[in-house]
C-alpha cells in the first residue's frame, strides 16, 4: 500500500545510482534587495559624523566612548553628539531625522545600541 | 552600528526587512559592555572595527534584485531515509521547529494549492523582520511542511493577510523579547467543515479536530523561515512559550452563543455566518477557575475572578493602554457559562463594562515607573493626563469576548495581549471553486464530521 508520502511523491520521485532523491522547495521565501547601503567614506579626515542613540543599553556611555576614540585618532574629524538629535527608538525612526543629519552636514552616522 | 555579540543576525534581519541586503556595517561587543558601569575598554581595543565599518566595509550584494532561494535535493537509500536526511538538513539550516517535518515537494505543494484560486506568485506581503515574500506559494510550502490538508489553505492565507495588517504591527510580535504568538479565531461554517476546534480542548491538540494545529504550525514555520523569526537570532523572545509551536488556532462556538450575543466577527463588522479569521498577538494565558453562571452570585464570582486576572500591572498593557484600536486580551468562556450569563441578563456589553471598571489599576510607584518608561519611549501619552485608577484599555468595547471551550464550562480562560502590537485584525476567508470536492475528499480520508 502506498504511504502518504509516496502518494505525494509520485511525480518527484527519482532514483539515481541506487539513491532515492527528494526534490523540495526552499522554505525561506524570496527577499528583495530594493536599496543599496550608502557608500563608505574614503577616510575620516576632515569629515562630519552624526550620532543617533536609541536610548537603550547604555548608549549614553558607548557613543561618547566611540567618539573619544575616533577623535583621538582623527583630530580633524567632527562628531555631532547624539544629544543634538532626537533620541530613542521611535524618535529616530523617521525620515525627518535624516533631514536633520543632512542639515548638520553629516556624511556618516554611528548608531547604537542594538543589543 | 554598535551591536552586541549574538545580536548581529537580528541587525542583519532588520536591514533585510528595510530592503537592504541582509547585512549591515556593524561592530559587535560582548553583552557585558552594554550594562550600567561597564568596562568600555573593548571599544578602545577595537576602534579599527569602527573605522573599517565607516570606510572599507562593502556589502556582498551591490545591485537591486530579488533573491530567490534555490530548490533543494536531499537523497537517501529510500524514501524514509531521504525524509530523515531532509529533516536533519532543515534542522541544521534553522528551518525547523524541532518536530518532524513533511517534505515540501512540488507534488505536495501543488496539491495544497488546490485550496485556493489565487496564483502561487500572488504576494500577500513581506513578513518582517527579514522582509521575506509571503506569497501564496511560500505559504503552501510552509503548509506542506506542517502537514496541512488543501482545504486548510484558505484559512492560512487569511491568517497571513490579517497578520500583515498594519494594525497588528507584526514586526513587533516577530522580534520582541516578549513571548508573543498569534491567536487566530475562526468564525463561520468553514470552522466546522475544516474540523477546527471550538469545544473541549480547543487550545490544544486533538485527533478529532486536527486542523488548528496544522494551520498554526504552518503559520509558525512561515513566520520563522520567511519572516526571519528564528529563536535567538531573529526573535529575541526570552522564553518563547509552548504556544509558539502551533499558535492558538481555534473556532468560536457559534452554535453555543446565547441568542442575543453576536459572534465576535459580527461585532467586528462582518455579516453573520461569514467565514473570517481574527488575529491578535497574545503572550500568555490564565485559567480562570470559575465558569459557572447558574445564579447571579456565580456570575459575579466568575467576572470578579476575570477582572482579577486582568487587573495586574502587566507591562504588556502599557503599550496598548492608550491605543484606541487595541485589545487587552480575549475573554474565553464556554457555552454553558455564556448562556448562564445571558439568562441572568448579562449582555456582552454589560460584561465588558464590569470587567473594564473592575480591572482598573490603582496608582502605585511601579505603575508610575511603567508609565514614565513607556510614555517616554513610545510617546503615547502625557503622564500627567493619566487618570487613576487607570483602565487597562481605553474603552470596554476593546475587550474581546469569544465563546469557546468544553460544554461542561467549568473553567474559563484569559488570553492576554502581547503589548506593543497594534491590536486585532480580521480577514474574510476566500474559498476556491473546488471547495466542495476538497470537503468530500476530507470526508473520505477523515470520516464523517464530528457531531455539532
Amino acid at each position: 500500500m502506498q504511504s502518504e508520502g509516496e502518494k505525494f511523491m509520485s511525480g518527484a520521485r527519482g532514483e539515481e545510482k541506487g539513491r532515492f532523491i527528494l526534490q523540495v522547495h526552499n522554505p525561506m521565501g524570496a527577499v528583495e534587495v530594493a536599496q543599496q547601503h550608502a557608500k563608505r567614506l574614503e577616510s575620516l579626515h576632515g569629515k562630519t559624523i552624526g550620532e543617533l542613540g536609541n536610548g537603550s543599553w547604555e548608549d549614553q556611555a558607548t557613543l561618547p566612548a566611540v567618539r573619544a576614540q575616533l577623535q583621538q585618532r582623527f583630530p580633524d574629524l567632527k562628531i555631532i553628539p547624539y544629544t543634538e538629535f532626537p533620541r530613542g527608538t521611535e524618535n529616530i525612526d523617521h525620515d525627518g531625522v535624516i533631514d536633520l543629519l543632512l542639515e548638520r552636514g553629516c556624511e556618516a552616522v554611528i548608531t547604537g545600541n542594538a543589543a | 552600528m554598535i551591536t552586541r555579540q549574538g545580536f548581529a543576525s537580528v541587525v542583519d534581519n532588520a536591514f533585510a526587512g528595510l530592503g537592504f541586503s541582509g547585512e549591515a556595517a556593524k561592530f559587535s561587543y560582548p553583552m557585558t559592555m552594554f550594562l550600567p558601569g561597564a568596562d568600555l575598554s573593548p571599544l578602545a581595543d577595537n576602534i579599527d572595527a569602527v573605522i573599517d565599518a565607516l570606510t572599507r566595509w562593502a556589502p556582498k550584494s551591490t545591485r537591486k534584485t530579488v533573491l530567490q532561494p534555490p530548490r533543494l535535493e536531499v537523497s537517501g537509500k529510500d524514501y524514509a531515509d531521504a525524509l530523515e536526511n531532509l529533516n536533519h538538513l532543515f534542522l541544521r539550516n534553522l528551518w525547523s521547529d524541532g518536530l518532524p517535518l513533511l517534505p515540501p515537494t512540488e507534488e505536495r505543494v501543488a496539491a495544497l494549492l488546490r485550496g485556493t484560486d489565487l496564483p502561487r506568485e500572488r504576494l500577500l506581503g513581506k513578513l518582517l523582520p527579514k522582509g521575506g515574500f509571503a506569497t501564496v506559494g511560500s505559504v503552501a510550502v510552509a503548509a506542506a511542511m506542517a502537514g496541512c490538508r488543501p482545504e486548510y489553505l484558505p484559512v492560512l492565507i487569511a491568517a497571513v493577510e490579517a497578520i500583515l495588517d498594519p494594525r497588528v504591527y507584526h514586526q513587533h510580535m516577530q522580534s520582541t523579547t516578549g513571548n508573543a504568538h498569534p491567536a487566530v479565531i475562526v468564525n463561520g461554517p468553514v470552522a466546522r467543515q475544516l474540523r477546527i476546534n471550538s469545544g473541549y480542548g480547543c487550545l490544544g491538540p486533538s485527533s478529532v479536530y486536527p486542523a488548528g494545529a496544522a494551520i498554526g504550525r504552518a503559520l509558525r514555520l512561515l513566520l520563522m523561515n520567511v519572516g526571519g523569526a528564528i529563536p535567538g537570532t531573529g526573535t529575541m523572545a526570552i522564553h518563547g512559550g509552548p504556544a509558539r509551536y502551533t499558535g492558538l488556532v481555534f473556532a468560536e462556538d457559534e452554535a453555543g452563543l446565547p441568542a442575543d450575543w453576536a459572534p465576535q466577527n459580527t461585532e467586528r463588522g462582518f455579516a453573520r455566518g461569514s467565514n473570517t479569521v481574527t488575529v491578535l498577538a497574545t503572550s500568555g494565558g490564565t485559567e480562570v477557575w470559575e465558569g459557572a453562571a447558574l445564579e447571579e452570585k456565580d456570575a459575579q464570582h466568575t467576572l470578579f475572578n476575570f477582572a482579577g486576572c486582568m487587573r495586574v500591572p502587566f507591562g504588556g498593557y502599557f503599550a496598548d493602554t492608550f491605543n484606541p484600536h487595541g485589545a487587552p486580551g480575549i475573554v474565553l468562556i464556554a457555552r454553558g457559562t455564556a448562556q448562564g450569563f445571558a439568562r441572568l441578563g448579562w449582555s456582552k456589553a454589560k460584561i465588558r463594562q464590569y470587567l473594564w471598571e473592575n480591572s482598573k489599576l490603582p496608582r502605585s510607584a511601579w505603575l508610575e515607573k511603567m508609565l514614565d518608561h513607556f510614555g517616554a519611549r513610545h510617546g503615547l501619552y502625557v503622564k500627567d493626563q493619566v487618570q487613576f485608577p487607570m483602565p487597562v484599555t481605553p474603552a470596554p468595547a476593546n475587550i474581546m469576548i469569544v465563546v469557546a471551550g468544553g460544554e461542561q464550562s467549568g473553567h474559563s480562560y484569559w488570553l492576554q495581549v502581547h503589548g506593543g502590537t497594534g491590536g486585532p485584525a480580521s480577514r474574510e476567508i476566500a474559498l476556491p471553486g473546488g471547495w466542495q470536492a476538497l470537503l468530500e475528499k476530507a470526508g473520505e480520508d477523515l470520516g464523517p464530521l464530528p457531531a455539532a
